[in-house]
C-alpha cells in the first residue's frame, strides 16, 4: 500500500542514542498522530524523516511507496513527496517567501517548465488569504521578524503550496492561540483529500479537536509503545501518560538529554586602543 | 530566479542623464538640471579650493573632472557616471562638489575589459545642509589591480549615503575615509564584495567624528568562495569633546569553500564619554539550519545555496534599482559563485 513506512528505526545525535526502534506507518489518505510526553524522541523522529545532517541512522529503514528514503540526501525526499512543517524554522533574511517558495515548486517541476508567474501569484495570494496572513508576506523574507504564530502559519502555507505526499507536522499547535489554531486546523483538514498522509506530532490532544486522526501512538524512550484510536488520545487527555508507564512498567521515558539546546556564538572582535 | 545566466557585464544601456568617461575624456554627457561639469582649467576658485586639502602635489593624478551640484538644488533625477579605462597609466580623480543645501543622487559603474592597473579616486566635498546619495559598481577582468580611494568631508547637517558593490574578478584595494566636519553631519558607508577565485580584496573605511552630534554607520558585507581573500576593516574614531556622537558598524561575511579567507577587523577608537558606539563582526560559513530548511523544500544544495547568498547579497538590490544593471548583477553572482 502507498504510504510512509518506518521499519525498526535507530538513530543518534552527538552520541546519544534517541531513536530505538521505531515501526510506523502513515498510509496515503490517513493521519496518525503522535503524543507523548517530552524528550521522548517525537521531534527527532520528524527530523531524521526529513534527512536533517545532526542525525546518524544507525539501523532501520524508511520508505516511501517502497523507494528507500534513507539513501535519499534531503532536498530528493522532499521532492519525492515528503514534507515536514517545522518546530523551529530557519529564519533566512533577504530571502523573500514568494521567491523561496517559487524556487521550492519550481523544483518539484523536473523536467518541466517553471511555473508560470501569474498563476504562482494567484495561487500564493490565495493561500495568504486562507491563512489569514499579513498581505505583505510573499515580500516580507522567509520568517524573518515573525512571531511564533506566523512561523507556523508559513509552514503550513508551503504544505498548501506544495501538495506534498506525506506531511509531518511537528507539534504545529505549540505557540498557537485558539484562533489561529482552528485556521491551521481547518487549513489543513481541507487538504485532506483521501490521498495525503498525515502525521501529526503533538503534546496536546487540543490539536486533534480540529484535525481528526484515524490513529493515534504513544511514544517513549524512542519508539511507539503503544496504538490506539481517538480514544486512546481522550483517556491521555484525562489521565496523563502515568497509567501508560505503569502499565508497561517504564520508569523514565526521555531519551534527548536535556542540555540539548544548542548556543550559537557570534563573533566580537578585540578592541583595540588608538595607536 | 537562480536560472543559469551567461556571461554578463555592467553597462548602462540607458543614455538619459548619463556621462561616459574613457581614460577621463567625456565621450558622452547629459547632466541632469543643477548639476554641472568641469576640468582643471575652468572649475571655479571656490570648488577648487575646497579640495585643497584633500590631496597633495605627489599624488599627481591625470586629470581631475569636477561635478558641481549647484546650491540649493531640488532632487532630481540621478546623474550617472560610466568609466572606462584602457590607459594604465591613467589616474582618475572625480571630485563632486555639493554647494549648500544641495540634493543630489549619483550612481557610478566602473567597468574595464582589458587586464590592467586602475587607480581611482573619488573626492566629496558637502557643505552645510548638503545631501547626497552615492552608489557605485565595479566588475573588473581577472588579473587586474584596482586601487580606489574615497574621500569626503561632510559639513554641518549634511548627510552622505555611499554605496559600494564590487562584483568583478580583480585584486582590489578600497579605501574609503569620512571627516564628519561639522555638527549632526551624517555619513553612512557600504561596501558589498563578492570574491571568488584567487582573488585578494581588502575594504578600509574610517569615519572619523570631527565634530559633535555626528553619526556614522559602515556597513561591510562580504562573501569568500574558492580559494579568495577578503579582509574589511572598519575603523571609527570619535574624537574629544565631540558629545553626543553616535558610530555603528556592522561587518557581515559568509565564507564558501575551504580555502577561501575572510577577515573582519571593526575598530572604535573613542575619546569621549558622551557618544553611543555600537560594533561587530559576524563571519561564518553558511548556516546549516538555513540550508536545511530550504533542501527540505525540495532546492538542491546548490539553488539552496544561491538563494541564501542572493539575500544575503540583498543590500545590492537597494545598491541598483534599474533593471538592467540588477539583472546584470544577479548574473553576476550567479556566475562567480554558481558554478
Amino acid at each position: 500500500m502507498a504510504g510512509l513506512r518506518i521499519e525498526n528505526l535507530h538513530a543518534e545525535a552527538e552520541g546519544h542514542r534517541i531513536l530505538r526502534g521505531v515501526d510506523l506507518c502513515i498510509d496515503a489518505g490517513k493521519t496518525h498522530a503522535i503524543m507523548g510526553p517530552n524528550g521522548t524522541g517525537k521531534s527527532t523522529l520528524a527530523s531524521v524523516i526529513m534527512g536533517h545532517p545532526r542525525y546518524k541512522v544507525t539501523e532501520g529503514k524508511i520508505t516511501l511507496d517502497g523507494e528507500d528514503v534513507l539513501a535519499m540526501t534531503t532536498d530528493e525526499r522532499a521532492r519525492a513527496g515528503l514534507f515536514l512543517a517545522m518546530q523551529s524554522p530557519a529564519e533566512v533574511p533577504g530571502v523573500t517567501n514568494s521567491d523561496f517558495i517559487k524556487a521550492a515548486m519550481d523544483a518539484r517541476r523536473e523536467g518541466e517548465k517553471n511555473i508560470p508567474l501569474f498563476r504562482f501569484i494567484k495561487q500564493l495570494d490565495e493561500a495568504v488569504a486562507a491563512l489569514k496572513m499579513r498581505e505583505d508576506l510573499p515580500h516580507r523574507y522567509l520568517n524573518d521578524g515573525f512571531s511564533g504564530g506566523e512561523k507556523k502559519r508559513n509552514e503550513i502555507l508551503q504544505m498548501r503550496m506544495l501538495h506534498p505526499k506525506i506531511a509531518i507536522l511537528d507539534e504545529i499547535d505549540s505557540g498557537l492561540d485558539v484562533d489561529a489554531l482552528k485556521i491551521v486546523g481547518d487549513n489543513v483538514t481541507a487538504m485532506k483529500d483521501g490521498k495525503l498522509g498525515l502525521l501529526l506530532i503533538t503534546h496536546y490532544q487540543r490539536l486533534l479537536d480540529y484535525i481528526s486522526a484515524d490513529k493515534v501512538s504513544v511514544m517513549m524512550q524512542g519508539r511507539i509503545v503503544k496504538t490506539g484510536d481517538e480514544s486512546l488520545m481522550k483517556r491521555i487527555d484525562t489521565e496523563g501518560y502515568d497509567w501508560i508507564k505503569e502499565e508497561l512498567g517504564i520508569e523514565d521515558e526521555r531519551v534527548v538529554p536535556d542540555d540539548d539546546e544548542r548556543v550559537f556564538l557570534e563573533k566580537c572582535a578585540t578592541k583595540e586602543a588608538l595607536e | 530566479m537562480i536560472a543559469e545566466q551567461s556571461a554578463v557585464r555592467l553597462r548602462f544601456v540607458d543614455k538619459t542623464g548619463l556621462v561616459s568617461l574613457r581614460d577621463g575624456r567625456v565621450l558622452a554627457k547629459d547632466l541632469p538640471r543643477g548639476l554641472t561639469l568641469y576640468d582643471e582649467k575652468n572649475v571655479p576658485e571656490a570648488v577648487r579650493d575646497s579640495f585643497r586639502s584633500f590631496t597633495s602635489e605627489e599624488e599627481g593624478f591625470s586629470d581631475t573632472l569636477y561635478v558641481v551640484a549647484e546650491a540649493g538644488l531640488q532632487k532630481g533625477p540621478p546623474l550617472r557616471i560610466m568609466l572606462e579605462r584602457t590607459r594604465e597609466t591613467f589616474r582618475g580623480r572625480i571630485a563632486i562638489y555639493l554647494a549648500k543645501e544641495a540634493q543630489a543622487e549619483i550612481r557610478a559603474l566602473a567597468i574595464d575589459e582589458a587586464k590592467t592597473l586602475v587607480d581611482d579616486t573619488w573626492d566629496f566635498f558637502l557643505a552645510e545642509g548638503s545631501s547626497l546619495v552615492f552608489s557605485t559598481l565595479s566588475a573588473y577582468e581577472e588579473e587586474s589591480m584596482a586601487r580606489t580611494r574615497r574621500r569626503a568631508h561632510v559639513h554641518e547637517n549634511a548627510t552622505l549615503s555611499l554605496d559600494t558593490g564590487a562584483l568583478g574578478d580583480e585584486n582590489a584595494h578600497q579605501e574609503n575615509r569620512f571627516f564628519l566636519k561639522g555638527r549632526k553631519a551624517r555619513a553612512r558607508s557600504r561596501s558589498v564584495v563578492l570574491s571568488a577565485k584567487r582573488q585578494e580584496t581588502v575594504v578600509k573605511t574610517l569615519m572619523a567624528h570631527e565634530a559633535p552630534a555626528t553619526e556614522s554607520l559602515i556597513e561591510h558585507y562580504g562573501v569568500a568562495a574558492d580559494e579568495s581573500f577578503l579582509a574589511f576593516e572598519a575603523a571609527t574614531r570619535i574624537e574629544k569633546g565631540m558629545k553626543k556622537s553616535s558610530a555603528r558598524q556592522k561587518n557581515h561575511g559568509v565564507i564558501l569553500g575551504e580555502k577561501a579567507r575572510l577577515d573582519a577587523n571593526p575598530l572604535l577608537y573613542i575619546d569621549e564619554y558622551d557618544v553611543e558606539a555600537a560594533h561587530g563582526a559576524a563571519i561564518g560559513r553558511i548556516d546549516e539550519e538555513e540550508l536545511y530548511y530550504l533542501m527540505s523544500r525540495g532546492l538542491t544544495e546548490r539553488d539552496a545555496q544561491m538563494l541564501i547568498i542572493q539575500g544575503f547579497l540583498a543590500p545590492l538590490d537597494k545598491l541598483v534599482e534599474e533593471t538592467d544593471i540588477e539583472r546584470a548583477v544577479r548574473g553576476l553572482v550567479t556566475e562567480k559563485i554558481g558554478r
